[in-house]
């Protein structure tokens, strides 16, 4: 049994370094095809920017995934909330702060509105969704004419457009290292205290020594170009707050719980229900995250702004490990699934390959990525 | 028929077949003679259904060594279909008919006879009727199998392999989900093929029934071998010492406590349907349980046993109306949330769906009734580590650390998992749904012995089962249960097999099944 359970660790270990390793793969083909366009400190910047909004709306619909759920809505949703925003500064005269609160609101209305659905009118979360998938399109169509947005707040604008300056830049990083090491070191100490075997001295060492090589060496990196973007901080926000959500709270037990078998979290006394409409919430309320930093770094509210959104978000949490059949998958998963996805994205749009391509390159490196899950899956049981 | 009975038809010699890191048999031996009924058994885990999958072609030749001989020739199976060809049909637990299909369709799944290049829909009426009536079940040929019971379509399968002209019948647990009636119409089935010179192994838990049914009985434990025996010269003790491999005088460890209080009431329970708002599953059921005490609930399948408790821990869609009351208070109970909330904790029946998290650790198993109530927001890893250490102790869960997956616990301590999330609940009434089903013997005493230490500790017990030298040997009362209401309620020394099947099945006359056992060896 120790021997099985040690083998399916190091399965998993796997699954997320097959997946760093797809990427590593990806980007240096692409570096190639692109002829050296690729990997540059201004390139990279922009990918970092536009994996953002992906990376928010997949860890929304990491949650309805997890309770064994789906969202479809959240592409649809995004640009709704983006053409909310725009409208509401335009014509209503609200400020940056207002607009973005404003579609905070009615995000998570809609979210939970579309969860009610499912979890209390027991109407499939595929239907509800495709309908929301629908119908937000046609809502944004009917509220902007299907003319662009424009969107002029500077104040606004800069959440998608701005950077932090290098030497904040330096401090933020210095922080995040020292929240990961005292994190590490206070795990250590719990495991002591409750008589658990300490971690080897090469795996803390080696803890620490990522704890401070990835936020420098990130840092150092974009602040050769323009300092660390704006939506990319917002996204690292969103993924620490709701890793912490879904590991370190009654709630994120649950929807694991639910996703992992929902009798067995009803007869232990879980709302399941309540719960299962909440997930909805969340990744309505990470929609309209994510559609403010989208209008604010494209400056406008488009009619087609997040087509095929809830596409990548759904590919980027299953590529980060999420399960479609539930209770299983990590938040922080979410960012090698977007920046996988937006890799493709981005390099092919350097290649200048017409975007039909994206479409199929996608296509294939998610299906190939769900295939290595079911591998997994296979081989662990 | 010209075959000698005490000629093998079936041959499985030094079979022996290795898991990554397990090995599952180790040089068995098995053979069967024409016109026997060959009765398997041993613990879970003792090789059984990875014999059975040998045989029926599901591992494949290679996958393992040693030899299979059929009819005095040697085999080698690529599949399920060559095993099906040399005469081999397996009947499972759980049921592999298609459901939306008919029930002449299901026997004729992917042999249909061609006419023409078309199904000739005629003939497989006529044959697939032919079919059922061999087997003695009055069923038309044209229903479809999802309108059937279990049991009945448990019936179209055998019919099913016999249409195949199977020479060597596996049954697996055949009889887990079938009502004494429908065991009966299937043992019956059983001897007739006998008369047949049909070969049947019968693998079965219920070691009553290998008594009542078989010829002979071999033995597994732990992968391997351990001897065949003609069942008339074994009793039951002994075959139970094969199994288990030493003396077994503790399964029952029953002890009598000072009774105390009356904690947990119900007062005329009723539950309706869901679908069907007018039908009473459970109709106008009152009992109570005391401090100190087992309450066992006996009954057949789909007497409402279950219903009646999931029905008033507010679980099922239904209406339900009637009064809980515990400790003098009437509680109000909508859902689980309530239920958990006044301190009852269900161990429901199907354990792997319902009681346990499979894919989460035993770590967030243990803790997940009590999350609220321990951490409100956010939870404390090292708090909870401690909680669930402590049930892992004293619970004696085997693991190699609380951080281990659920499923891949054994059926026995998956359930003292489900145990341990109520009593850190401290549930003041633990409900347990055939608690000890599909647990190894040995590890039944121990899910015993705990149900004992719960009573001692103050948490009223009640305990489901269709067992029912559990129900005798574990209840101090025990309450019988038939088509939704209470037939009976009285003391264990009041009650025996005979009384409870007689009310279980609302007889006076001689009831359908009756176990030859003395009940004195279960005390």
């Amino acid at each position: 049994m120790t021997k099985e359970k040690q083998k399916r660790r190091n399965l998993n270990q796997m699954r997320s370094f097959t997946m760093i390793l797809v990427f590593i793969v990806l980007a240096f083909f692409l570096h190639i095809l692109t002829k050296g366009l690729f990997i540059t400190e201004r390139n990279m910047s922009n990918l970092v920017r536009q994996m953002a909004t992906t990376s928010i709306l997949a860890a929304g619909v990491f949650f309805p995934i997890v309770t064994k759920n789906i969202d479809m809505s959240v592409g649809s949703m995004m640009g709704l909330l983006g053409g909310i925003c725009a409208l509401s500064q335009l014509k209503w005269g609200l400020g940056a702060a207002g607009s973005v609160l404003l579609v905070l609101v009615i995000g998570i209305l809609l979210g939970t509105f579309q969860g009610a659905l499912i979890a209390y009118a027991e109407i499939p979360a595929f239907i509800v969704t495709l309908g929301g998938y629908l119908a937000w399109r046609g809502v944004l169509y009917l509220i902007t004419g299907s003319k662009a947005v424009a969107v002029t707040n500077e104040v606004f604008t800069n959440i998608g457009r701005a950077n932090l300056t290098p030497a904040a830049g330096w401090i933020l990083a210095a922080i995040v290292s020292a929240v990961f090491i005292l994190s590490a070191f206070y795990k250590q100490k719990a495991r002591k205290r409750n008589g658990l075997k300490p971690m080897p001295q090469w795996k803390v060492i080696a803890t620490i020594a990522v704890s401070l090589v990835v936020p420098f060496g990130v840092t150092w990196y974009l602040n050769l170009y323009e300092g660390l973007p704006f939506p990319f901080l917002i996204m690292l926000a969103v993924v620490a707050i709701f890793t912490l959500v879904a590991e370190k709270t009654t709630y994120g037990r649950s929807v694991y719980a639910i996703g992992g078998s929902i009798e067995a979290a009803r007869y232990s006394g879980i709302p399941a229900r309540r719960n299962v409409m909440f997930a909805f919430s969340i990744s309505g309320g990470l929609a309209a995250v994510a559609s403010v930093v989208l209008t604010a770094r494209i400056n406008s509210a488009t009619p087609s702004a997040g087509v095929m959104g809830e596409m990548d978000a759904i590919a980027a949490a299953v590529i980060g490990g999420a399960s479609l059949s539930g209770g299983v998958g990590k938040v922080p998963g979410v960012i090698i699934g977007a920046l996988i996805m937006s890799s493709i994205d981005n390099g092919m749009s350097l290649m200048n390959v017409d975007s039909s391509w994206q479409y199929v390159i996608k296509g294939i490196v998610l299906v190939g990525a769900v295939f290595i899950d079911v591998i997994g899956n296979k081989k662990s049981s | 028929m010209g075959e000698s009975r005490e000629k093998n038809i079936l041959e499985m010699n030094h079979i022996t077949k290795t898991f990554p890191g397990v090995r599952a048999l180790s040089d068995v031996c098995l053979e069967v003679r024409y016109g026997e009924v060959h009765a398997v058994c041993g613990e879970n885990g003792a090789g059984k259904s990875t014999l059975i999958k040998i045989l029926s072609g599901i591992y494949p030749r290679g996958s393992f060594d040693g030899e299979l001989i059929v009819e005095g020739v040697k085999k080698q199976f690529s599949n399920v279909r060559d095993s099906e060809d040399a005469g081999i049909a397996t009947i499972y637990q759980e049921i592999e008919l298609i459901q939306e299909l008919s029930v002449a369709e299901n026997i004729f799944l992917g042999r249909q006879p061609n006419k023409y290049c078309v199904i000739d829909w005629m003939k497989v009426r006529a044959e697939a009727q032919k079919a059922l009536e061999e087997v003695g079940i009055d069923i038309d040929a044209m229903t479809k199998v999802r309108e059937l019971g279990v049991g009945q379509q448990q019936l179209v399968e055998i019919a099913k392999a016999l249409q195949q002209n199977a020479r060597v019948l596996v049954l697996d647990e055949p009889t887990a989900s079938l009502s004494e009636g429908e065991v009966d119409i299937l043992f019956r089935i059983v001897r007739r093929l006998r008369k047949r010179n049909v070969a049947c192994i019968y693998i079965s838990h219920r070691l009553d029934e290998v008594f009542e049914l078989a010829d002979r009985v071999s033995v597994l434990r732990d992968g391997q071998y351990i001897g065949t025996k003609d069942v008339s010269c074994i009793t039951k003790d002994e075959l139970i010492q094969m199994m288990v491999g030493r003396e077994l005088k503790t399964l029952f460890p029953k002890e009598v406590f000072q009774k105390g209080s009356p904690g947990f009431e119900v007062r005329h329970l009723t539950v309706y349907d869901g679908a069907d708002k007018s039908r009473k599953i459970v109709d106008d059921v009152s009992f109570q349980a005391s401090y100190g005490e087992i309450l066992g609930i006996a009954g057949l399948v789909g007497a409402g046993r279950t219903e009646m408790i999931q029905g008033l821990i507010g679980a099922l869609p239904g209406k339900v109306t009637g009064e809980v009351i515990i400790d003098g208070e009437r509680v109000k109970i909508h859902s689980p949330i309530d239920a958990v909330r006044y301190g009852i904790g269900y161990v429901p029946e199907d354990r792997k769906g319902a009681g346990a998290v499979l894919g989460m650790s035993v770590r967030e198993n243990i803790t997940l009734a009590s999350l609220k109530k321990i951490f409100r927001t956010f939870i404390n890893g090292s708090r909870e580590t401690s909680e669930a250490d402590k049930y892992v102790s004293y619970l004696q869960i085997k693991t190699p650390s609380i951080e281990q997956k659920v499923e891949n616990l054994s059926g026995g301590n998956q359930q003292k998992v489900v145990i341990g999330k109520w009593l850190l609940t401290d549930s003041r009434v633990l409900i347990l749904d055939e608690p000890s089903r599909g647990i190894d013997i040995a590890v039944k005493a121990e899910i015993y012995k705990i149900m004992n230490e719960l009573v001692k500790k103050g948490v009223i017990v009640i305990m489901i089962s269709s067992e029912l030298p559990e129900i005798l040997g574990m209840s101090d009362r025990i309450i019988v249960m038939r088509e939704g209401r209470i037939a009976v309620c009285a003391g264990r020394d009041e009650m025996n097999q005979e009384i409870i099947m007689k009310y279980a099945t609302g007889s006076a006359e001689e009831p359908a099944y009756t176990p030859q056992e003395d009940r004195s060896e279960h005390k």
